[in-house]
């Protein structure tokens, strides 16, 4: 992960998104924003392992993965452990909503989602988790 | 009975009265007395007939198996049996068939002799045979339909199942009257207490049915089949009787499950097509987008988010395709309203975009040209219409006029330039991608301008 941009006060994401060209585009795009990118997984099951591992401020996820755990699976483990999700993903049919506002989604944008949407919304949910932890260590 | 010779004649006057063919022979078979009807058959007299054997006439010598079932069953009257036997005479108006009963009569010194009484029951054996035909044509059709019936006279008549239906059900013989309720137990479970219900409603309020459900049979295989019920008035129209029908439908019922399968399969291919052109179209868009990340020169980038958001637009059709009830037409309402999300205007004031579409849900041929005309459009008055700040209305109407189909983009916006309505200025790329997309759909554009501009595509929408 040395590789990637981003200093260490930099907020970190985790992005897992199965299109290799779309999740180079999000990486570029979040770059520039000023995030620190940790990886980039295309599996539901990578996704969990390196999540558990790096400790990201924020997941970026897609529903659709390659693989046998989806996006909204993973995304619920991840939430488990106090880590925000943030989900990407085409229009959902209401099922798939549904189940992506019971595993605890932080937020849920739509893609194409726009740069500056993007960002606005990862830097939102990383200060109400701030704000969540100030007032709990009060 | 004062004397023998009165006897005779009253006993002759008795047969007479018969309509039967009655004759007293020897047990060699020669007449020894006749009643009328034999030689008035014949158009000959008593007296002709007296004295002769019974086989030395017509009638009885001109079928050979006539002949000898007459001389047969003579021995076995003779010894003192009664025979009954159906015998084809030939008589000068045609064949008869007569029903013959031959008995021994007590005669005196010891000899035999025989009386024979027939009855003629042509007709009645003609109208057995047409029935027994029917019966054999109805057992044919119902084994070729694979089609049962059974019926039974309303309250509680014996029930009686046609050999399709005992098979059907693989009755043996002594099941082969039980009673309906007593067979519930071969329809599936599931499908029990419904047979059960509109059986009982038949049986109480002679109420008709029609049902499909599935017998299990005593091999273990499953067999559909479509059962219908009706009461009808008995024989003697003071009853009524309960007649169902029952036919095995298995092959059809399975051919339509590998058709419901088909397309099943079918649709989940059709949706995934779309759900990989539209993958592919977002990847394109983004590769767009990584290409505009490296330029800072804004005339090079905005071209290419340009082109990002065209293929957006498309990306949206078949986004919508798949999400469809059926697979092949998008409502363009809900089109219009992903297109919010899809024209990037962040850090505008605020500018509603309304939808109004009051046609059927659109197929893909005029899908695309139409999602593509709104998407100019719309971006088109979003990022001219409102400058500085200025808040206002955006509304997308496509509603049908007659044969045609109007499709209008509205701004109360600042309104656009003369050259650009009087046809002088061509207007930008987006513009001239509308005209060419009016074309493909057979229209044209037009632009109007007053409080609201508008932007108007009319044309005919494919047949189907």
């Amino acid at each position: 992960m040395n590789d990637r941009e981003g200093d260490t006060s930099s907020p970190t994401v985790l992005v897992v998104e199965d299109e290799a060209v779309i999740a180079l585009a999000l990486e570029g795009v979040l770059q520039r924003e000023g995030f620190r990118i940790v990886a980039v997984v295309s599996r539901g099951e990578t996704a969990l392992e390196i999540a558990e591992r790096e400790r990201p401020d924020v997941v970026l996820m897609d529903i659709r993965l390659t693989g046998a755990v989806d996006g909204v699976t993973a995304g619920e483990t991840i939430h488990g452990w106090g880590i925000p999700v943030v989900y990407l993903s085409a229009h959902s049919d209401r099922e798939t909503a549904e189940r992506i506002e019971r595993a605890g989604a932080a937020a849920h944008l739509t893609k194409p989602c726009s740069p500056l949407l993007l960002a606005r919304t990862l830097r939102s949910v990383l200060s109400t988790r701030r704000a969540g932890r100030g007032a709990g260590n009060d | 009975m004062t004397d023998g010779s009165s006897d005779r004649d009253r006993l002759q006057a008795i047969l007479d009265s018969l309509p039967l063919f009655i004759g007293f022979v020897d047990e060699d078979g020669r007449i020894l007395m006749v009643n009328r009807v034999p030689p008035a058959a014949m158009g000959v007299e008593p007296a002709d007939l007296v004295g002769k054997l019974a086989t030395e006439l017509e009638p009885w010598n001109h079928l050979p198996e006539t002949q000898e079932a007459w001389e047969g069953h003579l021995k076995h009257a003779a010894r003192g049996e009664t025979v009954r036997f159906d015998a084809k005479l030939k008589l000068p108006g045609g064949f008869r068939i007569l029903d013959m009963i031959m008995s021994p009569v007590p005669a005196s010194e010891g000899a035999s002799e025989v009386v024979a009484a027939g009855s003629d029951v042509t007709e009645r054996r003609r109208i057995e045979e047409d029935l027994r035909r029917s019966e054999e044509g109805l057992a044919r059709a119902q084994r070729m339909a694979r089609m049962g019936s059974w019926e039974q006279e309303l309250p509680d008549g014996p029930i009686r199942r046609s050999a399709e239906m005992c098979r059907l059900l693989s009755l043996s013989e002594s099941e082969r009257s039980l009673e309906p309720e007593e067979l519930l137990e071969r329809v599936h479970p599931e499908d029990r207490d419904r047979v059960a219900e509109l059986l009982k409603s038949a049986k109480e309020r002679h109420e008709p049915y029609a049902v499909e459900y599935r017998l299990g049979r005593p091999d273990g295989s499953i067999r559909h089949v479509r059962e219908h019920a009706e009461v009808v008035p008995a024989n003697d129209h003071a009853t009524e009787s309960l007649v169902v029908t029952v036919q095995d439908v298995s092959e059809f019922a399975e051919a339509q499950q590998r058709l419901e399968k088909s397309l099943a399969e079918k649709e989940v291919l059709l949706q995934e097509i779309h759900h990989r052109v539209k993958n592919n179209l977002q990847v394109v868009s983004s590769l767009l987008a990584l290409q505009a990340m490296d330029i800072d020169d804004a005339t090079i980038s905005q071209p290419l988010a340009e082109s990002q958001r065209r293929v957006q637009a498309m990306a949206h059709i078949h986004e919508l395709m798949y999400q469809s009830e059926d697979l092949t037409r998008i409502d363009f309402e809900e089109y219009v309203h992903r297109l919010r999300s899809a024209v990037h205007l962040d850090g505008r004031g605020v500018v509603e975009l309304e939808a109004e579409v009051s046609t059927p849900p659109l197929a893909i041929d005029v899908a695309v040209p139409c999602g593509l005309i709104a998407s100019e459009l719309v971006t088109n008055a979003y990022r001219h219409a409102f400058p500085d700040g200025r808040e206002g209305t955006i509304r997308v109407e496509l509603a049908t006029d007659a044969d045609d189909w109007v499709l209008a983009v509205e701004d109360d916006g600042v309104g656009v330039s003369p050259e650009l309505l009087d046809g002088k200025a061509q207007g930008g790329l987006g513009l001239r991608l509308v005209r060419a997309l009016a074309r493909q759909l057979h229209g044209e554009l037009r632009i109007e301008t007053g409080d609201w501009t508008t932007f108007e595509v009319r044309f005919r929408p494919p047949l189907g």
